[in-house]
């Protein structure tokens, strides 16, 4: 049973995305999703693949790689880990960012959701509402009245 | 033309993708905006439309204010306009508020509002309250933020704390505590009382900071369960009561009666693991005699921050060298040279051999100017610690010329090191280097 071990190994998991992809990764670096740590705590057996089930290979594997390099704490210094995230995020397209959003919030990685909310609500900062809608395919169903409408009821935050 | 153009539009994504996420990522991500911003996104579409009045933060800080306040003519037009905008706010709301952040501009007469607004957020659930009041010090603080009792964070600048209403019975559940505020227009004596009673009477407090602007006070402080304590401006006496499990301790205050108070504080200091001194406490040790070494070790300390430290000083260099052959445990050091300096430069300062610093790995050194004190303690901390693996020096702008500069690093580097692995990094600019290669 894989309660008994007391290794102190890393142990092995496999993930299966929603399209059959298997990742073997270290048990530390998947056990950053909470919904991966309550699987596992259910599981008897840990050799078999454990279904990401919303998430597709591609997305997984960038998952993956944000949990990699959060999984050793000692390796880098906060700025170089802050650095790389920036890096990270600013890598990825809107489609990506989309689909990172969807697997961090199932998955319960915290510090993935954060950082991808933050990126998202940077490209929102300063922009006007037509601008944000042209970013983003929003579809505006307002008619300009309604529009006016909501402008006044938070004349202050229209004013500038 | 059109059949070159048509492809490149295609591959365009055209999906929303934003209004499909799960209601509380669109939560998190309007919490990442200021809120003007937030509730800016009303206007993008009817998905859109309420989004905003659900995030469970309203943060109406100084900068709020300056984004919404326009140039009107009279004082009364900009409370008033003041006044609807966060009644407006908050009876938009839907849902808890978990964090509120209020900033009380100068020219605000209205405590009647204030008080609403408070209860308002209480009724909500707040566990975080910031409150800032540009007032003026003579500003008492609104009783009706003691009827808060779910608090777990609050922060309060600005106004004075005269006394706690009679049926104040604590905050149970609070964590965490930042004062910034000044006694200048209450009796002191009657205001330190309330305030030593306010922190005794949250029985949960871990963490305090304390910024005492005017005037000078005696303090105690019942620490039962503080971990993390921060200490600055005008204290001249400070009693640490039952501090067990302090962890961390930031001094930056100017202690009066120095003998009997800092052994008073040194021996507090037991489970300590980050400790900083900073400006004002180097004003504190003129007259205080300590040891050589502390009676009882900092067994546990691992961080040590000298902010502003005068190493021009002798008496400052030798309480560094105490703490630190006081403290085995120690991995980090952090000094940064206080700016003002005398021209003299005093005698060098005997230090026992036999003093290791069997743990310090990682140490950095700001604002040196190369005065003989410091050469010392640079000698002294690469001699005397067998696991350093690194050593950086910044130096001071003062410092002058590139060759003063390189002379510094090349007797840095001539020192004997205890530790086979340590790397020095001597900060000089790239303009430095160059004309240092030039030269040599």
């Amino acid at each position: 049973m894989a309660s008994t071990s007391t290794s102190t190994l890393s142990r092995k998991l496999i993930l299966k995305s929603s399209d059959g992809e298997k990742f073997e990764v270290d048990e530390n670096v998947a056990m950053q999703s909470q919904t991966i740590k309550h699987m596992i705590e259910d599981l008897d057996d840990i050799n078999s693949p454990i279904p990401v089930s919303i998430v597709t290979g591609t997305i997984l594997s960038k998952v993956i790689e944000y949990c990699k390099k959060h999984a050793t704490e000692d390796s880098d210094s906060d700025e170089q880990l802050k650095q790389w995230d920036k890096e990270y995020a600013n890598n990825m397209d809107l489609n990506t960012l989309y689909y990172l959003l969807l697997a961090a919030n199932y998955m319960e990685i915290k510090g993935l959701l954060e950082l991808i909310t933050q990126c998202v609500a940077d490209m929102i900062k300063g922009k006007s509402p037509e601008e944000i809608r042209a970013h983003f395919n929003i579809k505006n169903d307002f008619t300009p009245q309604e529009e006016a409408n909501i402008r006044n009821e938070n004349p202050w935050a229209f004013e500038n | 033309m059109s059949a070159v153009w048509l492809p490149r539009k295609c591959v365009k994504t055209t999906t929303d993708r934003i209004s499909n996420l799960p209601q509380n990522v669109t939560q998190q991500i309007l919490e990442c905006l200021p809120l003007e911003e937030a509730a800016r996104m009303s206007i993008l579409s009817s998905h859109w439309r309420q989004k905003w009045c659900s995030i469970s933060q309203l943060i109406l800080d100084k900068r709020f204010f300056s984004s919404i306040r326009k140039p009107k003519p009279r004082t009364a037009d900009i409370s008033l306009a003041y006044s609807k905008t966060v009644n407006d706010i908050l009876l938009s709301h839907v849902g808890p508020i978990r964090k509120f952040v209020l900033y009380v501009p100068a020219w605000f007469p209205k405590e009647t509002d204030l008080c609403q607004w408070i209860r308002y957020v209480r009724a909500h659930g707040v566990q975080d309250f910031t409150l800032v009041d540009d007032r003026g010090p003579e500003k008492n603080l609104p009783t009706s933020l003691f009827s808060c009792v779910g608090l777990a964070h609050l922060t309060i600048g600005g106004c004075k704390l005269l006394s706690l209403p009679p049926t104040f019975k604590g905050f149970p559940s609070l964590i965490s505590l930042k004062m910034r505020f000044s006694f200048y227009f209450a009796s002191t004596r009657v205001a330190v009382k309330v305030l030593e009673t306010l922190i005794s009477k949250c029985p949960q407090l871990q963490s305090l900071y304390l910024f005492i602007i005017e005037p000078r006070i005696n303090l105690t402080i019942h620490a039962l369960n503080m971990k993390d304590l921060c200490l600055k401006g005008l204290v001249s006496e400070l009693y640490l009561k039952g501090a067990k499990v302090l962890t961390s301790l930031t001094l930056d205050i100017h202690i009066c009666e120095q003998n009997r108070q800092m052994n008073e504080i040194f021996t507090c200091l037991t489970n300590v693991e980050k400790l900083a001194l900073s400006n004002s406490f180097w004003k504190s040790i003129e007259r205080y005699e300590f040891p050589t070494q502390f009676p009882r070790e900092l067994e546990r300390l691992q961080i040590l921050k000298l902010e502003e430290i005068p190493l021009y000083y002798q008496p400052a260099i030798s309480l560094a060298l105490c703490l630190l052959v006081s403290s085995p445990h120690l991995e980090q050091l952090y000094i940064k040279a206080s700016k003002q300096r005398e021209v003299s430069d005093q005698p060098l300062i005997q230090i026992e051999n036999s003093c290791i610093l069997p743990c310090l790995k990682n140490v950095q050194l700001f604002g040196i100017c190369g005065l003989r004190g410091e050469l010392q303690l640079i000698k002294y901390l690469l001699a005397f610690s067998p696991s350093l693996e690194e050593m950086t020096i910044e130096l001071s702008k003062k410092m002058g010329g590139a060759v003063e500069k390189f002379s510094f690093a090349m007797e840095t580097t001539r020192y004997r090191r205890a530790s086979a692995d340590v790397e020095i990094f001597n900060c000089l600019t790239n303009v430095e280097k160059l004309v240092l290669r030039e030269l040599f």
